[in-house]
């Protein structure tokens, strides 16, 4: 029985053809991979995983991870888009210390367009931090986002989050509510888009 | 990365009872092979033990590699959860025999799921008593 099964998927195997997935414009353009398909309508809603050292040559940001979802094929190319970026669990773990406090902020922020994306910020402070400290600055977080986001546009603000610009200013204006060691976005997720 | 390089990702799930790998395309969506510490050994007390994850890795190494693949992609996974979040001992031994294999490694992440919060593990307050 092993054996009939097998060949009926080297049967499928060779009428699957190679795609390519290209990045999107904020990103490139560039080829992240070939993904085989025996259809082109069976690439849509695939999703990718590419970091930034891949992406853009950056190696001090090869633990950020981008994710794609492919949204149309032309030809042999499919076309994705971006739906939210991911810090590998071993880069966040060697941030979290004993004796400090780490806290979570997720926001979800609107863009110029009508983006609604999730921001999860993570601070950690020197030493512990009393609760009522840490409330202030997640409240202060949740706001300087907002504020920050308001006049961004998708674009954007991707670039920004990925490349850190929003994480040292939120760290510079936060640190005075209690010391901080780092500020970092782990984590965005793309909710809705304007139609 | 040049042009015709085929690359996948090779999804190492090994627990304390078994090891299975899954050789997929860069999306997950496409399985290229499925090998396992269960296929390659009798005993089944043998599954998860290193040898049967070698074992396993070079023939799914040996099945990519006939479908083109060049390099592979490594996420290792424990079983997680309200279990052991630590890799069983065929998570190694998958990645030396697969590198030894002949097939380029790119990034290795450890993508255990973890709970943020859930069910608790089983034993109880006072423990598993044996």
């Amino acid at each position: 029985m092993a054996k009939a099964r097998r060949r009926r998927v080297r049967d499928t195997w060779k009428e699957k053809q190679w795609y390519r997935i290209i990045s999107p414009e904020g990103f490139g353009e560039d080829e992240i991979g070939i993904t085989p398909s025996r259809d082109p309508d069976f690439l849509v809603k695939r999703k990718v995983e590419a970091t930034m050292r891949e992406l853009a040559g950056d190696f001090s940001k090869q633990y950020v991870k981008l994710k794609f979802q492919v949204k149309n094929v032309v030809g042999d190319t499919a076309h994705t888009k971006f739906i939210g970026h991911e810090v590998t669990t071993d880069y966040v773990r060697s941030m979290i210390r004993r004796g400090s406090s780490r806290i979570d902020a997720p926001v979800i922020v609107e863009t110029k367009e009508g983006y609604n994306i999730k921001l999860h910020v993570l601070a950690i402070t020197t030493r512990r931090a009393k609760s009522s400290q840490q409330k202030f600055m997640r409240e202060t977080i949740d706001e300087l986002l907002k504020k920050i986001v308001a006049d961004k546009s998708f674009t954007e603000l991707v670039e920004a989050v990925v490349t850190g610009k929003i994480a040292s200013e939120i760290y510079h204006r936060a640190k005075k509510i209690y010391p901080l060691k780092r500020v970092e976005i782990i984590k965005t997720k793309v909710l809705e888009e304007p139609q | 990365m040049a042009e015709k390089e085929k690359w996948g990702i090779a999804n190492i799930y090994s627990s304390f009872n078994n090891t299975i790998i899954t050789i997929t395309d860069i999306t997950g969506a496409e399985t290229i092979t499925q090998w396992s510490g269960g296929k390659v050994v009798r005993a089944d007390r043998q599954e998860s033990s290193p040898f049967a994850a070698m074992e396993a890795a070079t023939r799914a190494a040996d099945d990519a590699r006939e479908k083109g693949i060049v390099g592979l992609h490594i996420k290792v996974r424990a079983p997680g959860g309200n279990g052991p979040r630590t890799p069983g001992p065929g998570a190694q031994a998958t990645i030396r025999a697969l590198a030894r294999a002949g097939i380029r490694i790119g990034k290795i992440e450890d993508v255990t799921p973890i709970p943020h919060d859930g069910t608790g593990r089983p034993g109880g307050k006072r423990g598993r008593r044996v």
